[in-house]
């Protein structure tokens, strides 16, 4: 299908046939998705309810499906050996900022930790590269000493994206990283990704309700509604001609602004 | 309204000197007390059954002993005990909870049935019991007692393990691949842990208190052992005349019991991190 | 055409701690007529959810001292003993929270809920059951749904039946502080909707409180941008949005993603290709 771009591209993290019931119901429904490796990113859009988040789940191995498989670089992720190569490979920034780090730990502690637990520097090394990383993301090594309630959402959510990019990973799962926010820092937040993902040659998958975050960070999008992916091409071409009335329904309702007269504002993501 | 400041540190300040004292007194009786904890007024009649005065503060007892100076070798009995029983208690519900309440399916259904066999032990019969069995003492009235406090630490710890790994952070924690021991000890149990270090400050309180009622009845430490409930219990039969012998120990018992009570309360207030200032962006 | 404005604040101030305290929130003047969608916006902190607050008199329960003038339909809010207060909450003005499941008691059916603050204002009890369902149709749900427990009803739905509640009491001012920024597009589309068919029914203005400029644009009248607390600009919303005047409300319209005919998608690349 409608894949453009440099060359063959590889999916590096694929989901094949994904099945998970809870309780009799599907929440995800033979869900086959694939991202590949390469700067033009995955959107993955449905509204609250279609098994984003389930899927999001799936594919960092968090949850096991009831069937089918999850693969990175073609290898069943179950079988990666040890677990913890994969956990360098994908990691995930989720939607809410103020549970996703521990309340009683000093954020610089929480980075540090994910250092040590992987041997990622020499002992005793771990706050310079907690500095280098809170600088990656746009915060200061002062950042490193305060608690969690202590910053606001925005500053939050990048913490959580440096603990994210500690491990240097290939993949990022972006589960609504800006839902919770205003739109303001929400532009912020999706530019620094935009940087940070075209430094680190990051393959994203940006989940989101919102058409208009993915349309802004990536070039194909898939659409889930009820478990089941009910669309998915060049996200240009899906815009224009949406296929399914769930498309056609996430597209419209989507609030936009009346053109301006100056267009100086339209790409807050220049391109690196 | 409880802010880390004003009022809520004096009341930390002022328990957290209160239990010091006890432990002091704890420690150092041998020095403290006057009389040895024994000594007893031998044939002197003139020296027994005395109301309290400037060479006897507390008065002496039967025997002729120095109320004051058991009274303070007390505090190395029945508060020991019962800081025995909830540390031991602690360490062994605390583990078996985390477990169960972490890893949830097989293993808590497991852990928490064997809970429910122990809670549902009497802790006097097994008091009695071990009474028998061993002699009656203060160690078996600690394993009596500790065998039936843990399982309330175990579940405590378990409903909040349990509501703490199901948090985004935990779930973050496996994301990133920080390993089972990790998660448990550095996240869950830290989460996990204010409810039971209040539960468990005010708990020696009233463990204080059983201990006390148990050697009362004659299951803990025997006669001549210094005990404030043992103490109460042997001045029964003086205490419409000779007051003084079982008020103290007494006195002893609720002082500590509500000192550790209070304990517990400012705890909960200081524990929070929430209540570190907010420096704001 | 009524003259009058529905509601008119004139320098209201508004400010915590103690005594002498720079206001947090300090409005000169800010007006909404009748069936007129006032949309307020501006950055976090900027004051947007406590102008709402203020206005429905809760501010005084965070301890906030109010000063200034609050009038809603003639009478003067600030410094209403809290009796009245309560009494016009609920029949004259409501607030649609940000979190739906704020607005009901968790152990009760929504209807119940619904059916103690319609007989509250004076309803008999199958009047009362009559207006619920009614109110229940107009925002599209069945009416069983009254006997669901809130935990049983999605964040959308919960809304909606706060919009039916509203609807039902009648009230003639609605504050809804970010009532969607919970919600998925497709299901704030709908509670967007659902207010302009209240309007339009019912003659009912709302002071709409949301960070997302793009959606106030296509949903109100008019909209006040605010900026540390004082109000930067008030206008009607196609000029706002079209030709802003103030700095703070360039940055707001700067973060809006995709403006229409602007086709974004810049926004990737390795800068490789």
């Amino acid at each position: 299908m409608g894949k453009t771009g440099t060359g063959p591209e590889r999916p590096v993290l694929e989901a094949r046939d994904l099945t998970v019931t809870y309780g009799g119901a599907a929440v995800l429904d033979r869900v086959s998705l694939a991202l590949p490796v390469g700067p033009y990113g995955l959107g993955l859009i449905g509204e609250s309810g279609s098994g984003k988040t389930t899927l999001a789940r799936c594919l960092l191995g968090l949850v096991a499906p009831t069937h089918g498989t999850v693969l990175l670089d073609g290898v069943d992720i179950a079988r990666i050996r040890p677990p913890r190569a994969f956990r360098r490979a994908v990691q995930i920034v989720v939607q809410d900022t103020e549970g996703a780090l521990d309340p009683r730990m000093r954020v610089g502690a929480a980075i540090a930790e994910v250092l040590r637990a992987h041997r990622l520097v020499p002992r005793g090394t771990e706050h310079a590269r907690v500095a280098e990383l809170l600088a990656d993301v746009g915060l200061s090594a002062e950042h490193a000493a305060r608690f969690p309630h202590q910053l606001s959402g925005g500053q939050r959510q990048r913490v959580a994206i440096a603990r994210a990019l500690a491990v240097r990973p290939r993949c990022l799962v972006l589960d609504e990283p800006t839902s919770a926010l205003d739109t303001t820092v929400q532009a912020r937040i999706l530019r620094l990704l935009g940087a940070l993902r075209a430094e680190h040659r990051l393959s994203c998958l940006l989940i989101s309700h919102d058409l208009l975050v993915v349309e802004r960070f990536c070039r194909h999008v898939a659409v889930l509604q009820h478990g089941r992916i009910v669309e998915e091409g060049l996200l240009a071409d899906v815009l224009r001609t949406p296929r399914h009335p769930a498309t056609r329904r996430l597209r419209d309702a989507v609030p936009r602004l009346p053109a301006a007269p100056r267009s100086s504002h339209a790409s807050p993501d220049p391109p690196r | 309204m409880t802010r880390g400041t004003g009022s809520g540190r004096t009341a930390l300040v002022l328990v957290t000197a209160g239990v010091a004292l006890v432990v002091l007194v704890a420690l150092l009786a041998p020095v403290l007390a006057p009389y040895p904890a024994d000594a007893t007024g031998g044939t002197e009649t003139a020296r027994i059954l005395r109301p309290p005065s400037a060479a006897h503060w507390f008065g002496t007892d039967e025997l002729g002993r120095d109320v004051f100076s058991r009274v303070l070798y007390g505090a190395r009995v029945g508060p020991v005990v019962a800081v025995a029983v909830v540390t031991v208690s602690l360490l062994v519900g605390t583990a078996t909870g985390l477990v169960a309440g972490y890893f949830g399916g097989w293993i808590d259904e497991a852990l928490m049935r064997l809970t429910d066999v122990f809670l549902a032990v009497p802790a006097l019969l097994l008091a009695l019991v071990l009474a028998t069995v061993l002699t009656p003492g203060p160690v078996g009235l600690t394993v009596a007692l500790t065998v039936t406090w843990w399982p309330w630490y175990a579940r405590l710890v378990r409903g909040e393990a349990a509501s703490v790994a199901g948090r985004p952070y935990t779930e973050a924690c496996r994301a990133l691949g920080l390993g089972h021991r990790r998660t448990l000890l550095r996240h869950v149990l830290p989460n996990a842990s204010t409810p039971l270090l209040v539960q468990a400050s005010t708990d020696v309180g009233g463990v204080l208190l059983v201990t006390s009622a148990l050697s009362f009845l004659g299951l803990g430490p025997q006669p001549p052992t210094p005990d404030w409930g043992l103490m109460v219990e042997q001045s029964q039969n003086y205490f419409t005349t000779q007051w003084w012998i079982g008020t103290f120990p007494g006195l002893a018992i609720m002082l500590v019991a509500a000192l550790f009570f209070l304990l517990g309360d400012v705890l909960r207030d200081r524990l929070d991190p929430r209540h570190t200032p907010g420096i704001r962006p | 055409m009524t003259a009058a404005p529905l509601l008119e604040l004139r320098d209201v101030r508004v400010s915590f701690g103690p005594e002498p305290a720079e206001p947090v929130l300090h409005i000169g003047e800010l007006m909404l007529r009748r069936a007129e969608f006032l949309g307020v916006t501006g950055q976090s902190g900027a004051g947007k959810t406590t102008t709402g607050l203020t206005v429905l008199g809760l501010t005084r329960h965070a301890g906030a001292r109010v000063t200034g003038s609050i009038r809603l339909a003639g009478e003067e809010l600030v410094g209403m003993p809290e009796r009245r207060l309560r009494r016009l909450r609920g029949s004259v003005m409501a607030l649609i929270p940000q979190n739906p499941a704020a607005a009901f008691s968790p152990v009760l059916p929504v209807g119940t809920t619904v059916l103690r603050a319609l007989r509250l204002h004076g309803c008999t009890r199958a009047e009362a059951r009559h207006r619920a369902a009614a109110g229940m149709e107009r925002v599209g749900l069945p009416a069983e749904y009254l006997t669901r427990f809130p935990h049983q009803l999605s964040g959308g739905q919960l809304q909606r039946t706060a919009i039916a509640l509203a609807s039902a009491l009648g009230v003639r001012l609605l504050v809804a502080d970010e009532p969607t920024s919970s919600l998925d597009v497709t299901a704030q589309a709908r509670i967007c909707a659902l207010l302009a068919e209240l309007r339009a029914a019912h003659g009912t203005a709302v002071l709409f409180v949301s960070h997302d400029l793009a959606l106030l644009a296509g949903l109100c009248d008019r909209i006040a941008v605010l900026h540390r607390g004082r109000v930067a600009e008030d206008r009607p919303a196609a000029e706002l949005v079209t030709a802003p005047r103030a700095d703070c409300t360039r940055a707001l319209l700067a973060a809006v993603p995709g403006r229409a005919g602007e086709g974004g998608g810049e926004g990737y690349g390795y800068g490789d290709g």
